[in-house]
């Protein structure tokens, strides 16, 4: 990749890549990729359609189409000391992202992973402590939260945080099908207490208080 | 590009729509152009069709929309749109530094709706032409489409006419008996090009969820899945109309065009082809001009309709 493409690979962000050879599959698959070098960038594939299935056949020094990056980039909320990032194995591009940006500037980081495998718990830096649960205790350590996953699992996390009674700056990051990622289809909207919005170009995060 | 890829639509209105190449964006896949700005030369694409745009903002329908199917796409999108007003005051100035003609897709619920929008765009700038989606379920009616009967779409057709001077393009439903019966009384109405294939009705079941894919339940079937029977549907419809055909359904690569051309097309456009690559639209201009330059073709007027009944097909024996 470009480097100027690879710079631009921050959290949050993702490419479009073709998968298949010609019509089939038909649409692009949106993945979160780490950026780990000037020059490179790590992508995690979770095998779990054709599309996966067929990057997951891919060799080194196979070419792969895509385009990107796209998406708004996640900012850590200013002061951050401590943050508290939650998903399952399908975010862990993007938490793995955000970890690597936070531990860069000296912020702890601890993992909440749902469905815990010891693979994807390899994956983060070794400066991350992986919890298991999305409970009281890992919130009153946080002072942020970013929870990526499914609608449902963004909804509990929206819900531990109201339980827990913590006022922390929190947001969710809730898949979206991706058809078109640059706002033509209007297949990836997202229902907000400001109406709704486009997960490819409005997001992929939103204050996890707004998300109905 | 010269002049052997302009083509003109709605040549006797006042403003023709004059488009440097006959390769347009499909209604519903390009968003309002602007969204492409950033990833393409959209100086190089012949014209824009806009999203679908109705009187007032339309929510959608539930999600999901788009599900992936064997070289294709099912969506029900449900004309989720801003609005002609807001269109108009967040896309239309914008439009100017696109710097190709946008096209506005019309849609509505009522004859009454379709007018209301087409008389917005009529005092707005920067509207090269409109499009008419007739693929919407005529409320007053109950369920039926505008564009399954001959009666309503000419109806509809008509009566946008009589507000707009723009270049009007019908946009024809293959969910219906008779295509070219529907081409005719558009015609007859007053379009001055139609376009066809809208969406093929389809439905696609989640096994694991017992229930319909979509959050609509059925949705309209686009991609290379659908090409023949879109080809085939532009072939019929040219051989009855004299105002030019636009044909899509399934356009990935200029060789497809090339099928809509020789069935009788003057112009094409690319639909949801542009999802998995955007630049298709740019490979479908090149790849024509490479054809016709490789095959000694001056123009596309020379091959259009060359495959219809009594056409210049190539004698087998000079091949």
């Amino acid at each position: 990749m470009e480097p100027r493409l690879v710079q631009a690979c921050e959290p949050g962000r993702y490419l479009m890549l073709t998968v298949g050879e010609s019509s089939d599959p038909y649409l692009p698959r949106p993945y979160w990729v780490r950026r780990v070098s000037k020059l490179w960038v790590n992508l995690f594939v979770g095998v779990n359609g054709i599309g996966s299935r067929w990057l997951a056949t891919r060799r080194p020094g196979d070419r792969l189409d895509f385009f990107g990056p796209l998406g708004l980039r996640l900012e850590l909320p200013p002061r951050t000391r401590r943050l508290l990032l939650s998903g399952d194995h399908s975010g862990l591009n993007c938490l793995l992202a955000l970890a690597d940006n936070a531990l860069a500037s000296g912020v702890e980081v601890s993992l909440v992973l749902h469905e815990v495998d010891d693979t994807s718990a390899r994956l983060a830096p070794s400066e991350v402590e992986i919890l298991s649960a999305l409970d009281a205790d890992a919130l009153a350590w946080a002072d942020a939260l970013y929870a990526v996953g499914d609608h449902s699992s963004v909804q509990s996390a929206r819900t531990a945080l109201r339980s827990a009674g913590s006022r922390i700056p929190a947001f969710g990051v809730p898949h979206a099908p991706l058809a078109c990622g640059v706002g033509a289809c209007y297949g990836c909207v997202v229902e907000t207490r400001n109406g709704a919005r486009l997960s490819c170009v409005d997001g992929p995060a939103f204050a996890l208080g707004d998300l109905t | 590009m010269s002049q052997a890829y302009s083509i003109t639509i709605g040549g006797s209105t006042p403003s023709p729509l004059v488009i440097r190449n006959p390769v347009m964006s499909a209604a519903g896949t390009f968003g309002y152009g602007v969204e492409y700005a950033r990833l393409l030369d959209l100086s190089r694409v012949g014209a824009i069709v806009t999203k679908s745009t109705t009187a007032r903002p339309r929510a959608g329908a539930p999600m999901p929309r788009w599900v992936e199917t064997p070289s294709g796409v099912l969506n029900a999108v449900g004309l989720n749109n801003p609005g002609i007003g807001r269109v108009l005051r967040e896309y239309a100035p914008k439009w100017d530094r696109l710097r190709a003609p946008v096209v506005l897709s019309v849609a509505g619920e009522t004859v009454e709706e379709y007018v209301e929008v087409a008389e917005r765009a009529e005092e707005a700038e920067g509207i090269a032409g409109l499009e008419l989606n007739v693929s919407c379920p005529n409320v007053p009616e109950g369920s039926v489409w505008f564009g399954t009967d001959p009666e309503l779409a000419a109806n509809v057709t008509a009566a946008v006419r009589g507000v707009t001077s723009l270049p009007l393009i019908v946009k024809l439903t293959p969910n219906t008996a008779s295509v070219p019966d529907v081409a005719l009384a558009v015609e007859a109405a007053g379009a001055d090009a139609v376009s066809l294939v809208n969406t093929i009705t389809g439905l696609v079941i989640d096994i694991e969820m017992r229930r319909p894919a979509l959050g609509n339940g059925t949705g309209g079937l686009s991609g290379a899945a659908i090409r023949p029977v879109a080809v085939r549907l532009v072939w019929e419809v040219a051989q009855v109309v004299s105002i030019p055909v636009i044909g899509l359904g399934g356009i990935t690569r200029a060789e497809d065009a090339l099928q809509f051309i020789m069935a009788g097309a003057t112009a094409v456009q690319v639909g949801s082809a542009g999802f998995g690559r955007p630049d298709t639209i740019l490979t479908v201009v090149d790849g024509l001009a490479d054809w016709m330059g490789s095959h000694g073709v001056g123009s596309v007027e020379e091959i259009r309709g060359c495959a219809l009944p009594g056409g210049t097909a190539v004698d087998e024996s000079s091949n």
